[in-house]
C-alpha cells in the first residue's frame, strides 16, 4: 500500500468570503473513500483539489506522490489525464462525438492509444452497448450515469473521482450504481473517492470524511 | 481519434452552420476576386492597346479624341492629316517607326482601316488562314468580324460609307463599286484588332475615288500590286470628304502646301497634281526613335497648323482621372464587402467556438494539452477559411468569365476569368489570418477559464 493522495492544511476560499478548512488526509491506493456533509459543506471542492482542477489557496495537495501546487497548469492536465477518471453531477460529453468515441477521445487525451476492444467491453459491462453509436444528448439520465462511469475508467485510472453520482436514483439504481463503480474501480485497481450527501452509500464504502458547512 | 477526426466530427455534427459559413466567407472572397479581375483586365487591356504607340499624330482636335479614335477605335477621328506632314513625320529623325491610318468606311459595324502591314506586327497577330492583303481589293479581317459577319477566305463585300463607333452597323452610302475580297483571317488575339478589317491605305483611296469608276473596274483584276495601286492615288480625292467637315476646311487651308511638296518627293503615299484634293490619313501611330522626343517631337508637331499630337499615356491616365471618381468608389465599395466578409467569418467564427468553450473545458478535464485544444479549434477554423477562401476564389473566377461573355465590352476587351493574379494569395493569406485570429481568441479565453467553476456547477 502507498499513498495516492494527500491533503495537509488545506484551506481554500470559496463561495464569497467563506473559508473552507478541510482535514488532513491520505488515501491509500486501492481504499475507497466517502467525502460526506450538507450542501456547502465542501464535498465538490475538495473533489475539485484532489483532481488538480483548482489549486489550494493554503497548504499542499499530494497526487501520486506529486505536490500539485508545484506544477504548472498543463503538468497538472497530463497528470490528471494520467491517474484521475472524473464522474460529473451532469454528463459532460462532447456533444458532437458519439457515445462510443468519447470514450475514444478520453483515451486519446490521455495520451493512451484508443483501444476499441476495451471501449467496447466496457460498455457491454455497464449493459449500454447499444449506445455506442448515440449522441450523448440522446441519452436518459440512468443511460448518461453509465456512460459516465465507463468513460472515468476507460482509461484505466488509479482515482476515480464521483460528484454526486447517486443523488437522483432510486433504491434500486442508486444499489446498481455503486456496485458498477465498485466494480469498475476494481477492475482497474483503482481507488473511488465520492462525494456524496446520500446515506445510502455508507453501507458500501466505509471510510468517510465528514465536512460541515463553514460558520 | 485524433485531432483531424474531432475536427470533422465538429464539422459534421453542425453541417448547416459550416456550411453558412463557407458560404458568408465565399461570398466576400467572390466579390473581391472579381473586382480584382476585372480592375487588373481593364487596366490591362488599355495598355496593351497602347504599348509601342508613343504618339498618335491627327488633325487639330482633342487629344484624347485621336487616342480614342486612333488606337481604341471607339470614336470618331478628328479629321485628316495631309501627306506632306505625314512625310515629315516619317522622316523624321526622332520618328522610329511610323503606321499610317486611313478612316472612313465600315462594313457591319466593324471599321475598314486602310494601313500598313506593320499594324499587324505591332498587334503582334497572326494569320489563321489565308495571307496578308495586296493591292486595293484585299482585306484581312479580324476573327471577331470573320465570326460576327459570316465572312470567309475569298469572300467579297462591299463598304459602308460612314465610321463605326461600336454602336451596330453604320446607315451610309454602300460603296458598290469597290468590292473587297476576304484574303486573311488574323487569329483571335483579345484585342481590338479583332474587330477590324485591314487593308492597304490605297484601298480606301481609291474606294472613294468616285471620279474613275474605270479604273475601279480595272483594278478588280487580280494584277494590282502596290504600284498598280499607287497609280490610282494620283486621281484620289481623299476618301473622307463627304462626312467631316472640319477635316474638309483644313484641307483646303493646305492646298498649297501639297503642291510644294509634290515637287521634292514621288513618295507612295504623294499624290501631287494639280487636282485640289490629295491622299490623305487618318492618323498616324508613331515610335520615338529616342526619349529625347518624347520632350520635342509634340511640340513640333503641334506647332505645325492643322497637327495634333497625342500621347496614349497622358490620354490614357487623363481618361482614368476623369473616371478615377468612379473607380476609386467601386473600389472603395469592393473593400467595404471584404471587410464585411472577414468581419462576418470572423463573428461566426468566434460564436461558434465560443459555444466550444464548454467542450473545450470537458477536454481539458480529460487532461487534453493544449496544442491538441488549440490545434483542434485552429484546424476546424483553417478548415472552414480554406474552404470558404477556395470557393470564393473559384466563385469569383466563373463570375468574371460569365461577366466577359455575357457583355459585349466584355468580350470586345476579350476579358474573362481565366487568370491567376498574385493579389489572390493575398486574398487567400488575409482570410486564413482572420480563421487563425477568430479561433485563438475563444481558445485562449477557454485556457484562462478554472475547469473547476466551469464544470462543477450543476
Amino acid at each position: 500500500m502507498s499513498e495516492l493522495l494527500g491533503f495537509s492544511g488545506v484551506r481554500q476560499r470559496f463561495s464569497g468570503n467563506q473559508t473552507l478548512t478541510l482535514p488532513d488526509w491520505t488515501l491509500q491506493r486501492g481504499e475507497h473513500c466517502l467525502i460526506m456533509g450538507p450542501s456547502g459543506s465542501g464535498k465538490t471542492t475538495m473533489l475539485s483539489l484532489a483532481g488538480g482542477l483548482l489549486t489550494a489557496d493554503a497548504g499542499h495537495v499530494s497526487l501520486d506522490r506529486q505536490p500539485l501546487h508545484e506544477l504548472g497548469e498543463a503538468q497538472r492536465d497530463r497528470l490528471r489525464a494520467r491517474c484521475v477518471g472524473l464522474i460529473f453531477q451532469t454528463l459532460h460529453l462532447v456533444s458532437a462525438l458519439n457515445v462510443g468515441r468519447n470514450l475514444a477521445l478520453a483515451q486519446y487525451l490521455a495520451g493512451q492509444t484508443v483501444d476499441w476492444d476495451r471501449i467496447r467491453t466496457l460498455l457491454t459491462e455497464l449493459a449500454v452497448d447499444h449506445l455506442i453509436q448515440r449522441k450523448p444528448d440522446t441519452l436518459s439520465q440512468g443511460q448518461a450515469q453509465r456512460v459516465a462511469i465507463a468513460r472515468a475508467t476507460v482509461t484505466s485510472p488509479q482515482l476515480v473521482l464521483a460528484d454526486e453520482p447517486t443523488a437522483a436514483l432510486d433504491d434500486r439504481n442508486c444499489e446498481r450504481t455503486i456496485e458498477l463503480l465498485l466494480s469498475q474501480a476494481q477492475a482497474c485497481g483503482a481507488s473511488l473517492v465520492i462525494a456524496t450527501h446520500d446515506q445510502r452509500l455508507k453501507s458500501y464504502i466505509k471510510t468517510t470524511i465528514q465536512l460541515d458547512v463553514p460558520t | 481519434m485524433s485531432i483531424w477526426s474531432l475536427t470533422w466530427a465538429y464539422l459534421r455534427a453542425n453541417a448547416l452552420g459550416s456550411a453558412l459559413h463557407i458560404l458568408l466567407l465565399a461570398l466576400g472572397v467572390a466579390t473581391i476576386t472579381t473586382l480584382l479581375l476585372l480592375d487588373h483586365q481593364l487596366d490591362d487591356r488599355v495598355r496593351a492597346e497602347t504599348r509601342g504607340i508613343d504618339m498618335v499624330v491627327g488633325a487639330k482636335g482633342s487629344p484624347l479624341q485621336i487616342i480614342l479614335s486612333g488606337v481604341f477605335h471607339l470614336d470618331t477621328p478628328t479629321g485628316n492629316i495631309p501627306l506632306e506632314d505625314v512625310r515629315w513625320l516619317q522622316e523624321h529623325p526622332l520618328v522610329a517607326q511610323t503606321i499610317p491610318l486611313a478612316l472612313g468606311d465600315s462594313y457591319r459595324g466593324f471599321r475598314i482601316v486602310g494601313t500598313e502591314h506593320a499594324l499587324v506586327d505591332h498587334y503582334g497577330a497572326e494569320l489563321a488562314e489565308g495571307e496578308l492583303w495586296n493591292g486595293v481589293h484585299d482585306v484581312v479581317i479580324g476573327a471577331t468580324v470573320a465570326r460576327d459577319a459570316e465572312l470567309e477566305l475569298g469572300d467579297t463585300f462591299y463598304g459602308v460609307h460612314g465610321i463605326a463607333t461600336g454602336d451596330g452597323p453604320v446607315q451610309g452610302e454602300v460603296h458598290d463599286d469597290h468590292p473587297y475580297r476576304v484574303a486573311g483571317i488574323l487569329a483571335p488575339r483579345g484585342r481590338v484588332i479583332d474587330r477590324l478589317v485591314l487593308g492597304s491605305v490605297e484601298s480606301v483611296w481609291h474606294v472613294h475615288d468616285h471620279t474613275s469608276e474605270a479604273e475601279g473596274t480595272e483594278a478588280i483584276d487580280r494584277q494590282s500590286d502596290d504600284d498598280h495601286a499607287h497609280r490610282h492615288e494620283h486621281d484620289d480625292h481623299g476618301h473622307n470628304d463627304h462626312g467631316h467637315e472640319d477635316g474638309h476646311d483644313r484641307r483646303h487651308a493646305h492646298e498649297h502646301d501639297h503642291g510644294h511638296e509634290a515637287g521634292t518627293d514621288g513618295d507612295e503615299y504623294h499624290a501631287g497634281h494639280e487636282h485640289h484634293e490629295d491622299g490623305e490619313i487618318t492618323a498616324l501611330l508613331l515610335q520615338y526613335r529616342s526619349p529625347l522626343a518624347a520632350v520635342t517631337l509634340p511640340r513640333l508637331v503641334n506647332a505645325r497648323d492643322g497637327l495634333q499630337a497625342a500621347s496614349p499615356a497622358q490620354e490614357i491616365t487623363r481618361l482614368m482621372g476623369l473616371l478615377g471618381v468612379g473607380l476609386d468608389a467601386l473600389r472603395l465599395f469592393g473593400w467595404i464587402l471584404l471587410a464585411a466578409g472577414g468581419l462576418g467569418l470572423f463573428v461566426g467564427l468566434y460564436n461558434a467556438l465560443r459555444q466550444r468553450r464548454y467542450d473545450l473545458m470537458i477536454m481539458r478535464s480529460l487532461g487534453a494539452r493544449r496544442r491538441v485544444l488549440v490545434g483542434q479549434v485552429l484546424l476546424e477554423s483553417l478548415t472552414i477559411s480554406i474552404l470558404g477562401a477556395l470557393l470564393g476564389l473559384l466563385l469569383g473566377h466563373l463570375a468574371m468569365d460569365v461577366l466577359g461573355a455575357a457583355f459585349s465590352q466584355g468580350r470586345q476587351l476579350a476579358m474573362d476569368g481565366r487568370l491567376f493574379l498574385w493579389q489572390e494569395l493575398q486574398l487567400f493569406a488575409g482570410v486564413l489570418i482572420i480563421g487563425i485570429l477568430a479561433a485563438l481568441i475563444p481558445a485562449w479565453q477557454a485556457y484562462r477559464t478554472p475547469i473547476a467553476t466551469a464544470l462543477t456547477k450543476p
